[in-house]
């Protein structure tokens, strides 16, 4: 027995694992519980694609480019403590549009986001209600395994969080590491289209093995967003991605959002209005944890329905 | 404002010239003094050590074999550079990996009132004076090993493996071992205590950004926490490592003191501390007194080696602000 045999059957003991956790018996056993399935409408570069296996049964074996998730919220409500988060939000996230969620400092809008993959699952205090819907199922339900859920929908921070310790390589990756994939020429290629996603690709493709914190913090920014992408997550959350990066670096992720939304469903939370009108299709406004009014972004800032939202576009308050 | 300024007691200039004066004199004297007084430790145990260091050269002092007080004068303190190097870097080895786990465990998993238990627990242990620790060791930890663990294996090896003897030496309970097990349990709360303090700083954004990408709670340690908090708990390690090198009370009691090589696995050993805590009142001869002193002094070189290892580490290796310092 030596150390890969080991580990290989590790793996498998674990993987088996985790297909009974997470109930579903019907994906296909890979290395690592992941499904490679040739993908219907992929171009050259892509010839295969690396779809996460979920609890999901309505999108288990379809890439998602093929068959995007569809993703609401019924009644979301999270509080921290006796303390109300957000109240009572019922939106649509529409398929492959960006949606900006938009609204004064502590109205709510990060704890919403939170809301949509689970992360306040880390926080003790905070507490859930409510339904968020991936494909029709509750992600709240007892039956579902956070991580994957987060594997299908990923975050990008206000800050940028490169692993400090790896290379850009390891950290863009990371996450495909974490589903077990070891075999280097899927990583090389997971690797290089998620930087190219993510434009940074041509800015960082002779020194991939550097220390990932040798990156410009707009780089950082962009690794980030592209370490996100590489796990091919349908849903991308971003919460105000730009917030620390100058106008150029601003720029660029803004460039890169809209192209980004061919292939993945983008909720972005942002203080600036101008890039909400910008880079997204529909904008939701939150004030003090309510949702005011959602809409087409057009009809939101040049015709908006309520006076709370006109007043917070035309900057006569937050 | 005006009502404000009125109200400003009106000070001298004099009085504030002075005052700055004799604070910056005060402080800087306060601040030297603790230099002076390490360098002037550092002087006296060297300056005392001389005639051993004289007589015997450094290195043939640090190498010489032979510790013989009574007969022929001879000091040499290889016997007890071995027997602390041995003892230290297996307690180490055995201690740090239970450590970092009560660190991970406090710090990671634990719930808030568990956790600050566990602290208190691990600050009441490092708060035991190490005589009483030696009495336990004394009174039940070093029976105990002699009935269970030593004298099953000798009496094992006597009939099996009369091989085995002169290296697993006489099960008296007093020992290499019996001493290393306990300096591992007195070095688990530093190494335990400054490891949950290096994962407690790691930032919340590396935990949750791994964990956006679908990594579980052990993953999320493995891959955002270990890496960031590496060089406190490398520091915190290597800090434990000097405690454990400097213990005298706890090993002195336990070891078995002897003063010549070699060394048994069961059987009787000596580091520094314990042959100068045991000798200085009887050491007559001035050579003896000598020799107490320069292994002090070699004591004294090691502490500043390991606390200048710890600091190199955190500053290698120690990352702010998201970048590798």
């Amino acid at each position: 027995m030596d150390y890969k045999s080991i580990k290989k059957f590790t793996m498998k003991i674990l993987n088996s694992l985790k297909t009974l956790t997470t109930g579903n018996k019907k994906l296909p056993q890979t290395a690592s519980g992941l499904a490679l399935a040739t993908h219907p409408q992929s171009g050259t570069d892509a010839a295969s694609h690396i779809e996460i296996g979920a609890g999901s049964n309505a999108h288990s074996s379809v890439g998602s480019a093929a068959k995007p998730a569809r993703m609401e919220t019924r009644g979301l409500t999270v509080m921290y403590g006796k303390a109300t988060g957000v109240h009572n939000i019922s939106i649509p996230i529409h398929t492959r549009k960006v949606t900006a969620l938009i609204g004064p400092s502590g109205c709510g809008k990060t704890t919403f986001l939170r809301a949509l993959n689970r992360m306040h699952d880390l926080t003790r205090i905070a507490r859930v209600t409510g339904e968020v819907l991936l494909d029709g199922k509750n992600i709240y339900d007892s039956d579902i395994n956070p991580v994957l859920i987060r594997r299908r929908i990923g975050m990008v921070f206000q800050k940028p969080t490169p692993f400090p310790t790896m290379s850009i390589f390891d950290n863009v990756v990371a996450g495909l590491k974490l589903v077990g994939i070891r075999n280097r020429s899927i990583l090389n290629e997971a690797c290089e289209k998620a930087l190219r996603q993510a434009a940074l690709f041509d800015e960082v493709k002779d020194r991939l093995g550097d220390a990932a914190v040798s990156l410009s913090g707009g780089q950082q920014q962009r690794l980030s967003i592209a370490r996100a992408l590489a796990v091919e997550p349908e849903v991308l959350l971003m919460d105000e991605p730009t917030s620390s990066l100058d106008p150029q670096a601003t720029n660029r992720i803004e460039e890169l959002i809209h192209s980004l939304k061919k292939e993945v469903t983008i909720v972005i939370i942002t203080h600036n209005m101008q890039q909400a009108a910008r880079v997204s299709d529909y904008t939701a406004f939150f004030y003090m944890g309510k949702l005011v009014e959602m809409g087409k972004t057009k009809s939101l800032f040049t015709n908006p329905r309520q006076k709370k939202t006109e007043e917070y576009i035309t900057g006569r308050f937050g | 404002m005006m009502r404000l300024q009125s109200q400003v007691k009106s000070t001298s200039i004099l009085y504030r010239w002075l005052g700055d004066r004799i604070f910056t004199v005060v402080v800087v004297l306060l601040g030297a003094s603790i230099i002076l007084i390490t360098a002037g430790m550092a002087w006296v145990l060297f300056d005392e050590g001389g005639l051993a260091l004289r007589e015997f050269g450094f290195f043939g002092f640090l190498s010489g074999t032979t510790w013989d007080p009574a007969v022929q004068l001879q000091f040499g303190a290889w016997p007890f550079l071995f027997g602390t190097l041995v003892t230290s870097g297996l307690a180490l080895l055995i201690s740090i990996f239970p450590a970092i786990a009560v660190g991970i465990f406090s710090a990671e998993y634990a719930p808030k009132w568990l956790s600050s238990l566990i602290d208190n627990l691990v600050q009441l242990i490092a708060a035991v004076p190490s005589v009483v620790i030696g009495i336990w060791g004394i009174f039940v930890l070093a029976p105990w090993m002699r009935e269970t663990v030593y004298m099953p294996i000798y009496l094992w090896a006597e009939t099996s493996a009369p091989g085995l003897i002169p290296i697993l030496g006489h099960p008296i309970g007093y020992g290499m071992t019996t001493a290393t097990i306990v300096l591992s349990l007195m070095i688990v709360p530093y190494t335990a205590a400054l490891s949950k303090d290096a994962i407690e700083s790691v930032p919340k954004e590396q935990r949750e950004a791994s964990r956006a990408l679908g990594a579980t709670r052990w993953e999320v340690i493995r891959m955002a926490v270990l890496p960031y908090a590496r060089s406190g708990i490398l520091a915190g390690t290597v800090l434990s490592l000097g405690r454990a090198i400097g213990e005298t009370m706890a090993v002195a009691m336990l070891i078995g003191n002897k003063n010549t090589l070699p060394f048994s696995i069961f059987g009787a050993g000596a580091t520094m501390p314990s042959v100068i805590v045991n000798e200085f009142r009887e050491a007559v001869e001035s050579l003896h007194l000598s020799s107490l002193m320069a292994i002090g002094f070699v004591l004294f070189i090691i502490a500043l080696i390991v606390n200048l290892l710890a600091a190199w580490i955190i500053r290698k290796y120690s990352i702010s602000g998201g970048k590798v310092v």
